[in-house]
């Protein structure tokens, strides 16, 4: 699964850039949304695509055996980054109903001489 | 030193109070503002005996002490003669200020920058640190800057302090240059501790720049040839700002310094060369102009750089008479020029101008300015008995005993003394004899007590001072000449009676050639329009020119560089990331392990799948329902990621995530106009290029990560500890709440900030839309 999760990481970059790079406002941010899980995911994949177990202590033990559940720290920080990315994404789309009604246009370009 | 404890917190308390005393007494609050200023002068003057008899304060609190940097002050006898001429002008231009400002706009403002100029100026004269100096020399450049341009309706004044911050300060960056090099050389910035190590700085092959440094400056400061056309301009700042801050106190900063490094830096050739020759033309060139000036501030602007100019060039000669003649003409200089700009304002206030050739016959309707007036112009012209004169007699003494300079100097000191004299007689007959130039029955009248108690009284010390020079000889300037030359012992006499010597009868020469220049002024005044066009070509040219440069360079990279697209600067963001991680990769030879292709389950292809026709869904969408789809498809796709690879806590939150997110975006298209192809096919193909350049390096980052163990992960303390230590058995959500527990606490105030923002968005879009039907929605 390395492998293919390395392909998934890039595809996800270059959709996001591509999209970012786009005159089109919504698309813009539809590339935030989408380089965002990117990076989670490539933040992910740094702890090994192992099947192991979830990072959770046994009804019966005392502490978390790492040689068979996965590496729990990558997981913390993308949870942190999830709800954060969600909470700009939010932003990113207020903002943009901001501009749709403002400049009237959802072409950056345009929006740059209707100040 | 404790002993300045309490004036210090009564200034600053004052001073941040001035708006309730401004508002409360109105004209009248000069006089309770003025106890700061006082407080602090009764403090030096405490000290004073024990000072002048060789004893010096010290105070030292440690700051950045690792380079060399202390918030250290050290008062001899010449800082304390200095911040007490600073403390006893400031205190009576303050009240003074009262009067003044009755006519004026902007009061409290002015009396706050008023007190805090004084307190840096005080700072520059009793800082022992170079780098606290420096501090307070900006400070006294930044208060000057906004007392300038305090009326800041007129573009002229605007641009006047402008200049005036941009010559001091910019003179003043240099200079710190200067400090630091100093700082180098001799091993430390204390002034008091770099006196003694003079010989080694000298020679030391950095000494040259240092020295270069240093005077660039003190001269800009000190309105010296051919920094000197701001001073000038700086006349826009209201009279009593003028006369303290571009006469009395901080255009002498510059001088002071070089008073102070005269035993650290001076008796070189270059000393003597740069320092003797730029004051020496700032002296005849400012004596020159004043000559020529019909604005009395005008007039009295130039005869200030003049002085500078003659302090400034005798301070070069270096002989130990020059720097007596310097210090004596300083102290002089300081009681009579603040007040004759006092009389100038005094003169504005009561008859409504300024231009000498508008008025005159004053002096049955201001009989007290006359007065004032008279004692002022008589220390201008160095008439006997004021220090003015023995400054003078002591400064042709300096000049014919120096064998570099006797044939040189002595002339241009007495053209300037014969000007000098010319601009007395002008500014004393001119405004107040003669007939009555206003109309009848036009308010003229006569200052009240607060103008001209100030400089009545200082005017007046300048004549007292000349009188009683034997003994301020003997009490004030002999331990202030030992202490700036870093002597003993040395015992000096003056008497205001010389006897007929060469430089007596120099300077009756001086009074000769004076009268007739005061006469034929008319003439000279019809010369000077002739060749006037000439000045055009000063140094402010060049100000000019090089101010002009900036802000074609400014608007020129403006240009090339914020084209305003955001695209375009999203692309450098990119390409520049690319260009750094490319770089820093081939640099180091990271090596980058083959690439092989593991066999994963049918179901992983599957999920990848999911998320790849996502991505290519949302490239190539051209409808609004298709945009939806494609992030749907790689919001769970990845939520699926993390079930299959034992993350549920992720793939909970992620499915709650995208779910949330589907529907706003789903809201907000419905807002949204139809897609539409925007941007050439080349502009699109260019940036997939680069975002299929930038997708392949991150995949390259992935697998390199991926097989690379760089250090030993922390995470096995988690493992070991959260239950035994934090109790719980999720060991992601102990890391959340518990280890990291600010980290979670950050990110619910960045989620409260981002929906307060959404929140305002929001709300103040809904109106615009709904305010032009409903005035009240």
């Amino acid at each position: 699964m390395e492998s293919l999760i390395v392909i998934v990481v890039g595809v996800l970059y270059m959709t996001g850039i591509y999209l970012l790079l786009n005159r089109s406002i919504l698309k813009i941010v539809l590339g935030i949304s989408i380089i965002s899980q990117g990076v989670n995911l490539m933040i992910f994949a740094s702890a090994g695509m192992a099947r192991f177990n979830s990072p959770i202590i046994g009804a019966n033990e005392k502490v978390l055996d790492l040689a068979n559940a996965v590496d729990p720290l990558p997981q913390a920080l993308i949870l942190t980054a999830i709800v954060i990315s969600f909470g700009f994404l939010a932003y990113a789309i207020a903002l943009l109903i901001k501009v749709r009604n403002t400049a009237d246009t959802d072409d950056v370009d345009e929006v740059r001489f209707a100040e | 030193m404790t002993d300045f404890l309490l004036p210090t917190i009564v200034f600053t308390v004052l001073t941040a109070f001035a708006p309730f005393f401004v508002a409360r007494l109105k004209d009248r609050a000069g006089w309770i503002l003025a106890i700061g200023p006082a407080l602090f002068l009764a403090v030096l003057l405490k000290s004073a005996p024990g000072v002048l008899s060789g004893g010096k304060l010290t105070s030292s609190v440690s700051w950045i002490s690792e380079v060399g940097i202390n918030f250290s002050f050290y008062v001899d006898s010449f800082g304390l003669t200095f911040a007490s001429l600073v403390c006893l002008i400031g205190a009576f231009i303050i009240i003074y200020s009262g009067g003044y400002n009755s006519h004026y706009h902007y009061t409290t403002r002015f009396y706050v920058l008023m007190l805090a100029f004084m307190a840096s100026m005080v700072g520059v004269v009793l800082s022992d640190n170079l780098i606290l100096l420096f501090v307070f020399w900006e400070l006294t450049s930044i208060t000057s800057y906004l007392l300038i341009g305090i009326n800041h309706e007129e573009e002229a004044n605007v641009k006047a302090a402008l200049q005036a911050l941009v010559v001091t300060a910019g003179g003043g960056l240099v200079m710190l240059m200067g400090i630091v090099m100093l700082g180098n050389i001799a091993g430390t910035l204390e002034l008091s501790e770099l006196i003694a190590r003079g010989e080694v700085i000298r020679q030391h092959p950095l000494y040259f720049w240092t020295v270069i440094c240093f005077f660039v400056g003190c001269l800009t400061k000190s309105a010296q040839f051919p920094f000197h056309f701001w001073l000038p301009n700086a006349m826009a700042a209201p009279t009593p700002a003028s006369a303290f801050i571009h006469s009395a106190t901080m255009v002498k900063a510059g001088v002071f310094l070089l008073f102070r490094l005269t035993p650290v830096l001076g008796g070189t050739e270059i000393w003597f060369r740069v320092l003797t020759s730029a004051g020496a033309i700032t002296m005849v060139l400012g004596a020159l102009f004043s000559l020529l000036r019909h604005d009395m501030k005008q007039v009295l602007a130039y005869t200030t750089i003049s002085a500078l100019g003659t302090i400034t060039m005798l301070i070069g000669v270096g002989t130990e008479a020059s720097i007596v003649a310097a210090f004596v003409f300083m102290v002089a200089h300081a009681f009579y020029k603040g007040s004759l700009f006092l009389i100038t304002g005094m003169v504005d206030h009561g008859a409504g101008t300024r231009d000498l050739r508008q008025m005159g016959g004053l002096r049955k309707l201001m009989p007290i300015t006359c007065t004032v007036a008279f004692l002022g112009v008589l220390s201008l012209g160095g008439m006997m008995p004021t220090l003015s004169f023995l400054s003078k007699e002591l400064m042709l003494e300096a000049a014919l005993h120096n064998h570099a300079v006797e044939k040189i100097l002595p002339p241009a000191i007495v053209f300037t003394g014969a000007a000098f004299l010319a601009v007395a007689i002008r500014l004393f007959v001119v405004p107040f004899f003669g007939p009555l130039k206003h109309a009848e029955g036009a308010h003229v009248h006569e200052a009240p007590l607060s103008m001209w108690i100030g400089p009545g009284i200082l005017t007046a010390l300048g004549v007292f001072l000349g009188i009683t020079c034997a003994g301020f000889g003997k009490e004030v300037i002999t331990p202030v000449y030992n202490d700036i030359l870093h002597g003993h012992g040395h015992e000096l006499h003056f008497h205001v009676w010389h006897g007929v010597t060469k430089s007596f009868l120099l300077s009756l020469t001086a009074y000769a050639v004076g009268v007739a220049l005061f006469f034929m002024r008319r003439r000279i005044f019809a010369a000077f329009e002739k060749v006037e066009g000439i000045t055009k070509f000063g140094p402010e040219k060049g100000y000019d020119l090089f101010m002009g440069s900036i802000y074609k360079v400014a608007s020129f990279q403006t240009r090339i560089i914020q084209t305003g697209y955001l695209r375009h600067y999203m692309m450098v963001t990119v390409l520049f990331a690319l260009l750094m991680i490319g770089f820093a990769m081939l640099r180091e030879h990271t090596p980058i392990p083959a690439f092989e292709w593991e066999m994963s389950y049918l179901h992983e292809y599957g999920i990848a799948l999911m998320i790849v026709g996502g991505c290519v869904l949302a490239i190539l969408a051209n409808r609004k329902l298709m945009a939806i789809v494609a992030l749907t498809m790689v919001g769970f796709g990845v939520g699926v990621v993390y079930v299959y690879f034992s993350a549920p806590d992720l793939a909970m939150t992620q499915v709650l995530v995208e779910t949330l997110a589907t529907v706003m975006f789903a809201l907000v298209l419905a807002f949204m106009p139809p897609f539409r192809p925007l941007g050439t096919k080349r502009q699109r193909a260019l940036n997939l290029t680069v975002a299929a350049a930038f997708g392949t390096l991150m995949s390259v980052l992935t697998w390199i990560s991926f097989k690379l163990q760089a250090s030993e992960s922390i995470s096995s303390f988690f493992a070991e500890t959260s239950y035994l230590k934090a109790h719980g058995k999720n060991v992601v959500n102990v890391i959340l709440v518990d280890y990291r527990g600010w980290d979670t606490f950050g990110e619910i105030l960045v989620i409260s900030i981002a929906s307060i923002g959404v929140v305002t968005l929001l709300a103040h879009s809904v109106r615009t839309k709904k305010g032009a039907e409903v005035a009240d929605g």
